[in-house]
């Protein structure tokens, strides 16, 4: 049978499945539809030509979708008067669509003292607001299944390990093995941006890194090729010529795997060890000048293993909860993160010491690896009351080694926040931070005055900021005003309206709104 | 550094301003109020004083033993209280009816008292052979209201553990129809004070105090599970998605002093933005790049001079210092591309190693050639150039 004869059976045969009559179920779902719309100015640093401030309005949509009881099997326990465990299917989405409608995309650029073009020619990078429609997840999970010992997700999924959650479009299975202690197994294709209603993971790795090739047309006009794209030269309006970027390294699969064992351990110990290994084909169909004697056939982009252990223990009047974190690159050959901490709490006061040391690395397609990168320690004090004033204030110090820059540096900052009810009603809340040392001087205060009930909320804020990044210091002012109102059960609307002063005179504003429609008919 | 030194002073002083409160502020019942804003009690009431007469609990509270449902109301009632003191509803006095109700004024509404049913699924039946002491710990100098005398999550679960305890939050707390905990249930209609259920002092170090949205990434480390409870896949997506800026988290013009933050790295960045094209695309629209520097801005150059020097010898290579502390602050404006005319072993090229000294034969030179030899192949462009023991470098 022809291969296209077969494809077209198959599709008939689920469309029919799909259309035969079926018994009508009345599942218990949540739905949710989120409409964000952003406007703001952003100042333009040209000193000659151009518009100086350049408008972003920004339409975002979200669609989440949670059905609850797939095939009743839980209701119809429920009637029969069963109510042990059993087995429970559900379904986990969320859409979302995003659009650029300001002149942040559409304007033309100075692009010399005569010479103006289209912004999105100049900047293939602003194509990426341009428009996306993304499936940030959707799984069926299947809870209840081995007497309650399994959990089966599939779909597009979170990750399971410790270093963030990244999307994989794949399979888990999360085990109940000994009390306390769980097994959770994954494995598929990381969801990287460039895959179907894909969604951008961690790709910080620089263009080149992702081999991007564009279609530039040739002298005469009438034909063209894919080379790598040359960032200094402006591309010119033509029937053959194309920003559409393609970058077979990003694009390529990214097959992961993916495993976590955790549990309880003796005195009151939790613990997790999480492993993940990520690897891609490599993309060389367009071989030249990078891989001039080819390019290996794989490499993995990722191999993590992370551990964390926590414990809650009562020292006399003390509960002291102790926590360390240590996340390891394989592929790296180095400690990424090692950080401890702990939460000494007595009545409402609570402290909060840590230290961490952080190394810096990418994925392994990025050069950035290998350059010489310097760790930073950082060491924290913080401090939390939780009484009829709620405060928590924090001190840190973050010393970077130095190394081959001769001589190590410390930057030091703290910052406090209480908040207090000053009637039934009204709250006020009072925010202070102070950053010195690498990076730039800032300080900054704010305070909210914010009055409420269950259905509506209004607050106003005033800020001050004084920042010094390099050499040009200031002090800004802002001021902002936000509500949000529940309409009806499941109908809310929010607003903000922000106005700034900034270090150098000029007025910005930013208004969001929000509409958030949320369903749930068996409530 | 005085200036540094001073601002913690006064950060110092703020906190300690904002913490102080004279001896005569909120009763002491109101502070440890698990609900806040704290209710006002309405009536002076002490079980430590009862418990000492010998009074029983079901004497006063006869509905327990036999109540299947949370949401029964056990409070006694003045016909409790008739039983052993004697009280004159046709003689209200300022003496005697404020012994008991608070702020009693004649002819004034009196306070109420507001006891609002947890929204947990719980049987005081099914319990009953256990002493009432167990779950509502005594409280020797209480009064009535006096919430510590309330069961916590941690005093049920210091019997319900696994493996005969609950194997799912939803078990105890009431479930939404995801099927995850109802969180939404303080807005029930005649509460409008009561918050959305939240971890207090949270059982799983997960306590969700002022600053918890911004710092959260411990808790959540430490009780990853444990968030899926109430909060599903899409309540991270909302802020973690980069979509919008929360004034929360980015304070007012903070684009005016985001770089501050973004070279020191405190906060990642790339939490919530996860791709390149994010910063890149904003900054060469502004004019704040790479190329904007040479085209557009050509009097306001963004680096100082001697920033990147060009030839071979040139001790002024500022930018290494930047690079070696926080690479992901250049990626905001460049590409890997504009590193390799100066830093690739091309024979083309400066064939500046960006490689730490130590590099050469290292562990983690033959860890990353071991996991993927295509980076290295974007600058040692042939073979034999590549390995952690090629001597070419410079």
């Amino acid at each position: 049978m022809a291969r296209s004869r077969l494809r077209h059976l198959v599709v008939g045969t689920a469309l029919a499945a799909v259309a035969l009559p079926a018994p009508a179920s009345a599942y218990e779902f949540w739905t949710r539809a989120r409409t964000i719309g952003q406007a703001y100015e952003l100042r333009g640093f040209r000193v000659f030509g151009g518009e100086l401030a350049i408008g972003r309005r920004r339409l975002t949509q979200l669609l989440t979708l949670t059905l609850h009881d797939l095939g009743d099997l839980e209701r119809t326990r429920r009637r029969a008067g069963r109510r042990g465990r059993g087995v429970v299917v559900s379904w986990h989405s969320t859409l979302r669509f995003e659009h650029e409608l300001g002149t942040f995309l559409t304007g033309r650029l100075a692009v010399g003292p005569t010479r103006r073009q289209d912004a999105l020619d100049v900047i293939p990078e602003l194509g990426a607001s341009a428009f996306s429609l993304a499936l940030l997840h959707g799984y069926v999970r299947v809870d209840g299944l081995g007497g309650g010992r399994l959990s089966l997700l599939a779909g597009r999924v979170s990750s399971v390990a410790l270093d963030g959650a990244l999307p994989l479009d794949g399979a888990q299975v999360q085990v109940a093995l000994a009390p306390g202690w769980s097994l959770e197994l994954g494995g598929g294709l990381a969801v990287r941006e460039a895959s179907w209603l894909g969604v951008g993971s961690y790709e910080l790795d620089g263009t080149p890194g992702a081999f991007c090739h564009e279609y530039r047309a040739a002298a005469d006009g009438t034909a063209g090729r894919w080379r790598l794209i040359e960032r200094d030269e402006l591309v010119t309006d033509g029937r053959f010529t194309s920003d559409y970027e393609r970058c077979p390294q990003r694009q390529a699969r990214m097959a992961t795997a993916e495993a976590a064992l955790g549990g309880r351990l003796p005195g009151r110990v939790e613990a997790r060890l999480s492993y993940r290994v990520a690897a891609s084909p490599s993309a060389d169909s367009l071989a030249g000048p990078l891989y001039p004697d080819g390019a290996p056939r794989w490499g993995k982009n990722l191999e993590r293993l992370a551990a964390t252990a926590s414990a809650r223990w009562r020292v006399g009047p003390v509960e002291v909860s102790p926590l360390v974190l240590a996340r390891a690159s394989l592929a790296h050959g180095l400690v990424e993160r090692l950080e401890l901490s702990a939460e000494l709490a007595r009545g409402r006061h609570a402290l909060e010491p840590s230290a961490s040391r952080v190394s810096p690395s990418f994925d392994t397609d990025s050069i950035w690896n290998v350059f010489a990168g310097e760790p930073s320690t950082e060491l924290a004090l913080g401090y939390r009351y939780a009484g009829a004033t709620r405060a928590v204030a924090r001190l840190w110090a973050r010393r970077y080694d130095g190394g081959e820059s001769g001589g190590a540096t410390w930057a030091v900052g703290a910052h406090a926040e209480a908040e207090r009810a000053l009637t039934k009603r009204a709250r006020l809340r009072g925010r202070a931070l102070v950053d010195g040392g690498y990076g730039g001087e800032r300080a900054a205060a704010d305070g909210e005055l914010r009055w409420g009930d269950a259905t509506a909320e209004v607050a106003g804020r005033a800020a001050l900021v004084w920042a010094r990044p390099d050499t040009d210091g200031g002090l800004s002012a802002a001021t902002s005003v936000r509500a949000s109102w529940a309409l009806a059960s499941g109908v809310a609307v929010q607003s903000a309206l922000e106005l700034w002063r900034d270090r150098e005179g000029q007025l910005g504003v930013r208004g969001l709104g929000v509409l958030e429609l949320t369903l749930e008919p068996n409530r | 550094m005085s200036r540094l030194v001073a601002g913690l002073a006064l950060l110092a002083l703020g906190v300690a301003l904002v913490l102080w409160r004279p001896a005569t502020g909120a009763p002491l019942a109101a502070e440890r109020s698990p609900l806040y804003p704290a209710p006002a009690p309405a009536l002076r009431f002490s079980h430590a004083r009862h418990a000492a007469l010998g009074v029983e609990c079901l004497r006063c509270h006869a509905g327990a033993r036999a109540s299947r449902s949370a949401v029964d109301l056990l409070l006694p009632t003045e016909a409790a209280c008739r039983e052993c003191h004697r009280i004159d509803r046709a003689a209200p006095t300022a003496e005697a009816c404020g012994a008991c109700h608070r702020g009693f004024a004649a002819g004034a509404p009196l306070l109420r008292v507001s006891a609002l049913p947890p929204a947990l699924k719980h049987s005081h039946a099914a319990h009953a052979a256990v002493p009432c002491q167990r779950c509502h710990a005594p409280a020797p100098a209480g009064g009535f209201g006096d919430t510590p005398s309330l069961p916590t999550m941690e005093s049920c679960l210091a019997c319900h553990r696994e493996p005969s305890g609950p194997a799912r939050c939803t078990e105890c707390h009431l479930a939404a129809s995801s099927g995850r905990i109802d969180t939404s249930l303080g807005f029930f209609a005649g509460a409008p004070d009561r918050q959305p259920l939240r971890p207090r002092r949270g059982v799983f170090g997960d306590a969700h105090g002022p600053g918890f949205a911004s710092d959260h990434r411990a808790a959540a480390a430490r009780a990853e599970r444990t968030c899926g409870a109430c909060h599903d896949d899409s309540f991270c997506s909302d802020c973690h998605a980069g979509v919008v800026r929360p004034l929360s988290y980015h304070p007012d013009d903070y684009l005016g002093v985001h770089a501050i933050e973004a070279r020191r790295a405190v906060s990642e960045c790339s939490t919530c933005h996860r791709v390149q094209s994010f910063c890149v695309g904003c900054h060469e629209r502004v004019g704040v790049s790479a190329r904007a520097a040479a085209e557009w801005t050509p009097s306001r150059p963004f680096h100082a001079a001697g920033w990147a020097a060009t030839e071979r010898g040139l001790s002024q290579n500022r930018h290494a210092r930047e690079a070696r502390r926080n690479v992901s602050a250049c990626a905001s404006c460049h590409r890997e591309d504009e590193c390799l005319p100066c830093h690739s072993a091309d024979a083309g090229g400066l064939s500046v190693s960006p490689h730490p000294r130590s590099w050469r034969g290292s562990a983690q030179c033959r860890a990353l050639d071991r996991a993927n030899r295509r980076m290295c192949l974007r600058c040692h462009v042939t073979e034999d150039q590549v390995g952690c023991d090629f001597r070419g470098q410079r």
